[in-house]
C-alpha cells in the first residue's frame, strides 16, 4: 500500500523548537503550501516552520502520511470503499485530542493549506460546541477573558437576536 | 522573557481560535445549526457579529424557522455580504413561501451553490424559474427517499424554464421526473450552456427512451436507470469522463473524446455506440458476468482498443477463460496498453483464492502491448485487507466494551457501599421493632395474630428466595459479560491469525495491550461479584434473622 521507497525524494521540516522531521516528498505534497514551494523550487533542503511546534507538527505529519498512503478516488471502487472506511476511522481517532491541540493543528493546517485537515478540525470543534450554552462554549474554547462583552453588551446581543435565543 | 510577559503570551495564545481569520470561524460555524451559530454572538466581542457575514447558509430543518424568524435572520445579516452556498431542506407546499424567500435572498446575493433537499411525501411542482440566476454554478436537487418504498416516493415535476447561464454542475438524486421532463431532458439542460458536470442518481424517468444531448458536457455520472427505460442514449461530443453504475439497461453512447470510462454492473453488458479513440483509463466491474453473453464482453473490450490503463474484475477473466474459442478469431485489441489491473470483486470463502487465467485470455489482452505492466490483486490479498479492517473494528468494539464494563463496575461498587450502609440501619430498626411487636400481639385476638404471623413467615421466605434469585441472575449476567469479552478476544485472535505476518506484527502490540486490559477487567468483574456476594450474604443474613424471630413467636 505504501508508496514510499528508499529512492524517493525526502523533505525536511523544521519546527519552531528546532526539531527536524524527514518525510517523503509525497507526504509533504498533502500540504498545498509546501507543494507550491516545491513547484516554485523555493524549497531548500530544510523548510523552517517557525510558527509550528514539534508536537503539532508530528501530529500533522501523522495525518499527511496516512492520507498520502491511502489510495486515491480513481482506484477501483471496491478497494475504494474499504479505504474510505479505514480513513474515516483514522480521522475519528486522530481528532480525539484536547482543544488546545486541535486549535494548534487547525492554525498550522491553515498555514500549510491542508484542506482536508482544516475541514476535519473545524468539524471537530463544531461537534464539541453543538447544543452547548454560551458559558460552556467559552470554557470549551477558552475564550479570552479580556475580550468578553460587558453585561450590557451581552444583554444587547441577546436582545438583538432574541428570536434565536428563545 | 519576564513572567508578566510570559503570562500575557499564554493568555493570548490559549484563546487561539479568536486569532483565526474569519473564514475559518465561518467554516466551523458552517457545521453548526444556524440558530446555534447566531447564539455565538454573545460569546465575546470577537464573536459578536461573526455570524452576520457567514457566506454559507444552512437550513437543514425547516420545522425550526418560521417566516418571522426568517425575516429577522435576513435583516440581522450583513446585507453587503454575498452568499456563496445554501443548504436547504424543505417539506412540500406548506413551506413554499419559505423556500421562495430563501432562494430569492440567495439569488439576490449572488449565490454560487445551492443544495436543495426535499422531504416531501406527495407530488409537487418545482418551478425552475425560482432558481434562475446569473451567478449559480452548482445545483444539487435531492429527494430524500430514505425509509420510503418505491410507491411511497414523492415526485417533483420541474416546470417552467430557467436561466442559469453560469451553471457548471447539476446533480439530480432520487428525482422522479415527469413525462414532460423525461421527454425534454435535453431541452432542459440545453439552457445551461456552460454545464460541465451532470449526475443522475436513482432518478426515475417515464417512457422507454431517455436522451442526454449536450455539446459542452464533460463529466457524466449515471447511477441506476429504472427498468421501463429501454434505451438510454448519450450524445456528448466533449464528454471526457463517464461513469455508469447499475449497468443493466441498454446504453447507446456517442462520446468520441471520452478519456475515462467506468462501468459497474451485476450481470448483463449492453453498451454500444461510436468508437472511442482517446481512452486513457477504463474500469469495468461485472460482478456475475452472464455465462450466456461472453461475446458481449468481448465486443465491449474490442471497442475499448485505445485504452492505456485498464482495470477488470477477476470474475470477467474467469468467464473469458471458460470460453477461449471466442477470442481465437480476434486480434488482441489493445495497442496502447500501459497497465492492466485485475482484482477480485467477490471474495466469499468458497471461491478459489488463486485463479488460473488461461494463456489465451492473457494473450488476447496483452499481445498487442507486450510491455504493459500487469498488476494482479488476488482474493487472498483482498481478504487480508478486509480481515485487517475487521480486526481493527473488532478491537475498537472490545475496547469500548471494556470501558463500559469499567464504568459499570464503579457504579456497582458505589451502590453496594451505599446499600451496606442502609442494611446497617435496617438491622438497627429490626432490633428496635422486635420488642414492641410482642406487646402489640397481645392487643389482637389470637387467631388473627396467628394468621398474621403466617403471612409474615411467608413474606420472610419469599424475601430470602428473592435474594437467591438475584444471586443467580447476577452470576448469569457476569458469566455472559465475561463470555462476551472472551469470544471477542477469540474473534480478534482468529482474524489476526489469518493475516499476513507483516500486518499481524503491526497490530500485535495493541492486541497484547487489549488482552492485558481484558484480563484486568475480567478480574474486576469477579471482584465485583465477590462484593455482591458479600452484599447478598448480609441481606440473606438479615432475612434469616427476621425469619428466625418471626418463627420464634407464638401469638
Amino acid at each position: 500500500m505504501s508508496t514510499s521507497s528508499s529512492s524517493s525524494k525526502k523533505i525536511v521540516l523544521k519546527s519552531a523548537d528546532n526539531e527536524t522531521f524527514e518525510i517523503d516528498e509525497i507526504v509533504a505534497l498533502e500540504s498545498q503550501a509546501i507543494k507550491n514551494m516545491i513547484e516554485d523550487e523555493c524549497a531548500d533542503n530544510v523548510i523552517p516552520l517557525g510558527n509550528i511546534d514539534s508536537k503539532t507538527l508530528s501530529k500533522i505529519i501523522e495525518y499527511c502520511k496516512k492520507h498520502a498512503e491511502s489510495p486515491k478516488k480513481d482506484d477501483n471502487a471496491d478497494i475504494d470503499e474499504k479505504a474510505v472506511e479505514d480513513l474515516k476511522s483514522f480521522d475519528a481517532e486522530f481528532a480525539k485530542v484536547d482543544m488546545p491541540l486541535i486549535q494548534d493543528i487547525l492554525m498550522a493546517a491553515n498555514f500549510l493549506n491542508i484542506d482536508n485537515l482544516i475541514g476535519l478540525m473545524c468539524r471537530t470543534i463544531a461537534d464539541r460546541i453543538k447544543g452547548k450554552t454560551p458559558e460552556e462554549i467559552r470554557k470549551i474554547l477558552n475564550i479570552n477573558k479580556n475580550d468578553l462583552l460587558s453585561p450590557e453588551q451581552e444583554a444587547k446581543a441577546r436582545e438583538e437576536n432574541s428570536w434565536a435565543f428563545d | 522573557m519576564d513572567s508578566e510577559n510570559d503570562k500575557k503570551r499564554m493568555n493570548v495564545e490559549s484563546d487561539r481560535l479568536s486569532s483565526l481569520p474569519d473564514d475559518l470561524i465561518h467554516k466551523i460555524l458552517s457545521f453548526v445549526d444556524t440558530i446555534d451559530a447566531i447564539k455565538t454572538s454573545c460569546l465575546s466581542s470577537r464573536w459578536r457579529f461573526i455570524w452576520t457575514t457567514m457566506p454559507c447558509l444552512n437550513f437543514p430543518n425547516d420545522d425550526f424557522f418560521t417566516l418571522l424568524k426568517l425575516s429577522k435572520y435576513f435583516s440581522g445579516r450583513d446585507n453587503q455580504r454575498e452568499v456563496s452556498s445554501v443548504n436547504l431542506s424543505f417539506r412540500g407546499k406548506s413551506t413554499k413561501v419559505f423556500v421562495k424567500r430563501i432562494l430569492k435572498y440567495a439569488i439576490s446575493h449572488n449565490v454560487r451553490q445551492l443544495n436543495l433537499r426535499c422531504l416531501i411525501e406527495s407530488a409537487i411542482e418545482f418551478p425552475l424559474s425560482l432558481i434562475s440566476s446569473q451567478s449559480l454554478k452548482h445545483l444539487s436537487l435531492k429527494m430524500d427517499n430514505s425509509n420510503r418504498t418505491f410507491n411511497q416516493r414523492g415526485s417533483i415535476a420541474l416546470t417552467s424554464m430557467w436561466e442559469v447561464p453560469a451553471l457548471t454542475t447539476l446533480h439530480l438524486d432520487g428525482i422522479k421526473l415527469s413525462r414532460y421532463n423525461t421527454d425534454n431532458f435535453s431541452g432542459l439542460i440545453s439552457k445551461c450552456v456552460n454545464l460541465k458536470n451532470l449526475s443522475l442518481r436513482y432518478c426515475l424517468m417515464r417512457g422507454s427512451n431517455f436522451n442526454i444531448c449536450h455539446s459542452q458536457l464533460s463529466n457524466l455520472t449515471i447511477v441506476y436507470v429504472p427498468p421501463n427505460v429501454g434505451i438510454f442514449s448519450v450524445v456528448a461530443p466533449q464528454l471526457k469522463n463517464l461513469s455508469i453504475r447499475h449497468l443493466h439497461r441498454e446504453f447507446l453512447i456517442s462520446a468520441p473524446d471520452l478519456a475515462y470510462l467506468l462501468l459497474d454492473g451485476r450481470d448483463h453488458v449492453n453498451f454500444s455506440g461510436d468508437d472511442f479513440n482517446s481512452l486513457e483509463k477504463v474500469d469495468i466491474c461485472i460482478t456475475y458476468p452472464s455465462k450466456k453473453e461472453p461475446h458481449k464482453l468481448v465486443g465491449l473490450l474490442q471497442r475499448l482498443h485505445s485504452v492505456k490503463s485498464l482495470t477488470l474484475n477477476l470474475e470477467i477473466l474467469e468467464l473469458l477463460s471458460s470460453c477461449v474459442e471466442l477470442m481465437s478469431h480476434q486480434h488482441s485489441p489493445f495497442a496502447n496498453l500501459k497497465t492492466l489491473k485485475i482484482y477480485p470483486k467477490r471474495i466469499q470463502f468458497w471461491l478459489k483464492e488463486k485463479v488460473d487465467i488461461s494463456a489465451e485470455v492473457k494473450n488476447y489482452l496483452l499481445d498487442s502491448s507486450p510491455s504493459a505492466t500487469v498488476k494482479m490483486v488476488s482474493r487472498e490479498e483482498i481478504k487480508a485487507q478486509t480481515n485487517a479492517i475487521a480486526a481493527k473494528n473488532c478491537m475498537a468494539e472490545l475496547r469500548l466494551l471494556l470501558e463500559q464494563e469499567k464504568a459499570d463496575i464503579e457504579t456497582i461498587k458505589d451502590r453496594i457501599e451505599q446499600e451496606n450502609a442502609d442494611i446497617e440501619t435496617i438491622k438497627g430498626h429490626i432490633e428496635q421493632e422486635n420488642a414492641p411487636e410482642s406487646h402489640n400481639a397481645k392487643m389482637h385476638d389470637q387467631q388473627n395474630a396467628h394468621a398474621e404471623n403466617q403471612v409474615k413467615i411467608k413474606g420472610n421466605i419469599s424475601h430470602i428466595n428473592s435474594y437467591w434469585d438475584r444471586w443467580k441472575e447476577q452470576i448469569k449476567q457476569r458469566k455472559k459479560k465475561i463470555n462476551d469479552i472472551i469470544s471477542k478476544l477469540q474473534e480478534i485472535k482468529k482474524l489476526l491469525t489469518d493475516l499476513p505476518a507483516l500486518t499481524r506484527a503491526e497490530m500485535q502490540p495493541s492486541f497484547t495491550n487489549l488482552c492485558a486490559e481484558a484480563a484486568i477487567v475480567m478480574s474486576k468483574i469477579t471482584y465485583c461479584m465477590k462484593a455482591q456476594f458479600d452484599e447478598n450474604q448480609s441481606c440473606l443474613n438479615v432475612g434469616f434473622h427476621e425469619l428466625a424471630t418471626t418463627l420464634q413467636s407464638f401469638p
